[in-house]
């Protein structure tokens, strides 16, 4: 065959445009263009006054006002001291655990780790449920136990306090604060300490001398996260908090927008945002830095050696001691609490009259619950159809990232990375009154739909994170193998790449889906009547006066999630992503 | 069949520019085996995916057959899904969640050229019965040995029927025996089907033993472009020719009679067409005769024989001529020679190659 034969039969000629590559760059490109349209939002939003659609000039009296507010003061100092209290909770038990678990001997660590990990997954406001059913000073059970066994005149716990909820708030964290320290300590070169004990220091010593120095930047890294993490947190000062006036930056927000009486202060509501915003961006400059540093004491090879574990001897009772009295205060008592409200027609506590009047009422009464069923409905939609197009999105998103060589993907990378440091509630206030603003025109607000929205937008970041891990490790020649072999981009997306990182995308669905399960902060700030899911319905409840009920639900959210979570915990343990969870 | 003129990528990172492949030009002649042999970072790899069109080139014109297929500077570029072409990688980037058979088809079933569904199965089966992997077509690919997986890649890439094919290291990854092994078959199969291939290795053997043609590439430049026994035999340049094998060389000045002068001796032989009267004189250690009594010939000088190495089929002489040091190497070793005994060394004039300085 001669060489124009050549040229003849195969017809060489490129296609005009490359449709797989515009499609994934569009939906690439939606998605990055929705997480900053709704951070512009919240800015242009604190430029004006009046109703969303209202003509407003633009303005600077939303930033007057926050600053010759006393109350704004007051909210600012509220919310530091909660994140303060936060945080020297949640680090110091994180730290803890997390060498318990990574550098001892302690018997059954892979239950306590289990526990933790999946403890993320724990709907906080349960948790903040059970406190108050424990120990709020007028129907705490704890409290009237107390009282009514020492005759006191006063309740000796309250956990309706600015310490209280700050404490509730750090048990919820301390799984996080877990997973990230227990990951710095697992990857940090298990060389640096033998060498320590080999020479002759002791454990102690080594632990002072040599570890703590060594992980103090993934430490000081989780320390800002959780400071992040905490002056966003908005379930715990909204269960406990708001209901005895202590106002964090979160539940300020959510009072400007649902006000006893006027109306909702949207201009206000975006000056507090973008103060947050500003904020959170800055945080994350001392955390990269951090974070930066910390990857230097990093084991480079790839082949982990594990170091001999420290041998705890009677000192493992210390170690578990500590675990049980954390599940116990975090997990146990709040549960029991809530089953035990949810059994009785009125507060008491535990007594042999209270054991006579309980029965499963509430339970019966609210399977027949429309409302109820509604939002049932509501969340199970939630939770099959978000995490099923987050995962088209990453796919779309992490590939561009990963794989292709645009100028942009690094930016790209940063936008989709944006939901993680920004506190998610700004992101639903902003989108509740972008839908206020079309709702003339497109009628959705109050829909299921924005509450959909925002969770895409939101766990994007999520998602993005798990499925870079994944593509990242795929060798570039899998995917130009195919190339090669004349396959589309899209094709090779779809059906080299995807079956390749299914662990991963298995993984981010789930962890996506459980989320949607279990979030309450962004849906309470969209949920209209129609539009309930089974946390706003709990809220409801809870707000309503309905503690009962309110704890009836929230057993059978639980009964329903324990399942699914375990299911996702055996999955991910085959999988090993871990670590990753955080 | 592919013609590349003045080939130029540059790479770029923190500010520092590198032209990885240097304003290359290179002729491969249809049903060609041409191997482009370099060390790492010579540039051929990134030649080799220009070709592919995995990497977009900065200047210059790719050919396949009489198809332009990338000249940045007229706004050409052809994907690489656009060019038709077989390629095998290094890693053998056999898809670990398909089977043999789904392997070889995919590119068949998903591809450009797409085929009909029965055509598909003949051509697979046709494919895999090449590469002698008939059986195995139905077994996942993560169950087969390192040489059976390649074989596979071997099969995807020739069940597109390409006019050209191109390997990037295919053997690295497979133990030395295995090596041999599969090297022969790509090399029957070559010839067999008629292909154009265009192989890249840094191996020299591998290359000498594959090649119609080698280019010998450093710095992003092609240094030499030949058959292997004439690149191994006369390389023009001192480096083409340590990368072929090992050479003694020895600095000289040639003299007005045409003689160059060593640190230890006279030696005479043909001059290359050169101005320059310092030279590097330099003998492969198989062309260095050495023997107990002296022959009588030219270039021959008494030396002492300092140690001996048996490596069952050759015998390597480390030897001492009035200090300077060679290595010989001979598969008729003389049993009689000691370490420390004296011998003569002969320079054959013939074997000499002549070096600028």
């Amino acid at each position: 065959m001669s060489v124009t034969e050549y040229a003849q039969t195969l017809r060489l000629k490129p296609a005009a445009v490359n449709w797989s590559q515009v499609l994934i760059l569009t939906v690439a490109g939606v998605a990055a263009m929705a997480i900053i349209g709704l951070l512009i939002t919240i800015v242009w939003m604190s430029f004006r006054t009046g109703v969303p659609g209202q003509p407003s000039p633009y303005t600077l009296s939303n930033y007057t006002a926050l600053l010759s507010d006393p109350y704004n003061y007051r909210v600012m100092v509220t919310t530091l001291i909660f994140s303060g209290v936060t945080i020297a909770v949640a680090i110091p038990l994180g730290f803890l655990f997390a060498w318990f678990i990574e550098r001892t001997d302690l018997p059954g660590k892979a239950l306590a780790m289990s526990v933790l990990s999946i403890g993320i997954l724990f709907p906080t406001f349960l948790k903040a449920m059970g406190w108050v059913f424990l120990c709020h000073p007028r129907i705490g059970v704890v409290n009237i136990f107390l009282m009514q066994l020492f005759e006191l005149k006063s309740a000796p716990f309250n956990v309706a306090t600015l310490g209280g909820i700050g404490f509730v708030q750090g048990l919820t964290l301390t799984p996080l604060a877990y997973v990230m320290i227990s990951a710095a300590l697992r990857s940090m070169n298990p060389a640096l300490v033998e060498a320590a004990n080999v020479h002759g220091v002791s454990k102690l010593k080594t632990l002072l001398g040599v570890e703590l120095p060594l992980i103090w930047p993934a430490l000081f890294s989780a320390v800002i996260w959780m400071f992040t993490v905490a002056i966003a947190a908005f379930d715990v000062p909204g269960v406990i908090g708001m209901a005895n006036n202590i106002f964090t930056f979160s539940t300020a927000i959510y009072f400007m927008i649902n006000p006893n009486e006027g109306l909702p202060r949207y201009g206000l509501s975006g000056a507090y945002g973008t103060l947050m915003v500003i904020f959170s961006l800055i945080l994350m400059v001392p955390y990269f830095i951090a974070l930066k540093q910390s990857h230097r004491y990093q084991i480079i090879s790839g082949k982990s050696y594990q170091s001999r574990p420290v041998e705890l001897g009677r000192w493992s009772l210390l170690g578990w001691g500590l675990l049980g009295l954390y599940f116990t205060l975090a997990f146990i008592l709040p549960l029991l609490a809530i089953f035990w409200v949810s059994l009785l027609p009125y507060m008491q506590a535990p007594s042999r009259q209270a054991l006579a009047s309980i029965s499963f009422e509430r339970y019966t009464s609210l399977a027949l619950d429309s409302g109820l069923l509604q939002a049932a409905w509501n969340t199970l939609m939630l939770m099959v159809l978000v995490p099923t197009l987050i995962v088209f999105v990453c796919a779309a998103i992490s590939w561009i990232v990963t794989r292709s060589r645009l100028r942009w993907r690094v930016a790209l990378d940063a936008v989709a990375f944006l939901p993680h440091p920004v506190p998610n509630l700004l992101f639903a206030l902003a989108i509740a009154y972008f839908a206020l603003l079309i709702s003339n025109v497109v009628p959705v607000y109050g829909t299921i739909y924005v509450i959909m929205a925002v969770y895409l937008v939101c766990w994007v970041s999520f998602g993005t994170r798990v499925l870079n891990n994944s593509m990242i490790q795929l060798h570039r020649e899998l995917e130009e193998a195919a190339q090669v072999g004349g396959v589309s981009t899209l094709r090779i997306l779809l059906k080299v790449i995807v079956p390749l990182i299914r662990p991963g995308i298995v993984y981010a669905w789930i962890w996506t889906s459980l989320s949607a399960y279990r979030e309450l902060t962004m849906a309470v700030f969209l949920a209209s009547p129609k539009s309930q899911v089974l946390s706003t319905y709990i809220w409801g409840q809870w707000h309503g006066g309905g503690l009962g009920d309110a704890a009836a639900i929230a057993i059978i959210m639980m009964a329903v999630m324990s399942p699914l979570v375990t299911t996702f915990w055996i999955f991910a343990r085959r999988q090993q992503h871990v670590e990753s969870a955080a | 069949m592919i013609g590349i003129l003045s080939l130029t990528k540059i790479f770029k990172s923190r500010g520092e520019t590198v032209r990885a492949v240097d304003a290359v030009d290179l002729q491969v002649n249809e049903k060609e085996f041409f191997v482009l042999l370099g060390l790492s970072g010579s540039g051929k790899t990134t030649l080799l995916r220009c070709v592919a069109g995995l990497e977009k080139a900065d200047g210059g014109e790719i050919k396949l057959g009489d198809d332009v297929v990338s000249a940045p500077e007229r706004g050409i570029f052809f994907p690489a899904e656009d060019r038709a072409l077989g390629m095998v990688f290094q890693s053998y980037a056999v898809w670990p969640h398909m089977t043999v058979f789904e392997n070889v088809a995919f590119p068949l079933a998903n591809g450009k050229r797409k085929l009909p569904r029965v055509k598909v199965r003949e051509r697979v089966m046709g494919a895999l019965e090449l590469v002698q992997l008939g059986a195995l077509a139905e077994r996942p690919v993560p169950f087969l040995s390192g040489g059976q997986q390649q074989r596979v890649a071997l099969a995807r890439a020739l069940a597109v029927e390409p006019k050209v094919l191109l390997m990037d290291e295919p053997l690295s990854n497979l133990d030395a025996r295995l090596r041999e092994e599969v090297r022969d078959e790509i090399r029957n199969l070559a010839r067999k089907l008629g292909i154009t291939v265009l192989y890249v290795t840094h191996d020299q053997v591998e290359a000498m033993a594959l090649a119609d043609r080698i280019a010998v590439m450093s710095g992003g430049k092609i240094l030499q472009i030949g058959a292997p026994q004439e690149l191994y035999h006369s390389p023009q340049d001192r480096r083409v020719g340590g990368f072929l094998g090992s050479m003694n060389e020895f600095e000289g000045a040639v003299q007005t009679d045409g003689r160059i002068k060593l640190g230890f001796g006279f030696v005479k032989c043909a001059l290359p067409n050169q101005k320059s009267t310092e030279v590097i004189v330099a003998i492969r250690p198989e062309d260095v005769v050495v023997s107990a009594a002296p022959s009588g010939m030219k270039n021959e000088f008494s030396a002492t024989l300092e140690s001996q190495l048996f490596l069952g089929d050759i015998t390597v002489y480390q030897l001492s001529i009035s200090g300077a040091k060679l290595r010989g190497k001979t598969t008729q070793a003389d049993r009689e020679l000691a370490a420390g005994s004296a011998v003569h060394v002969r320079l054959p004039a013939e074997n000499l190659k002549i070096f600028p300085k």
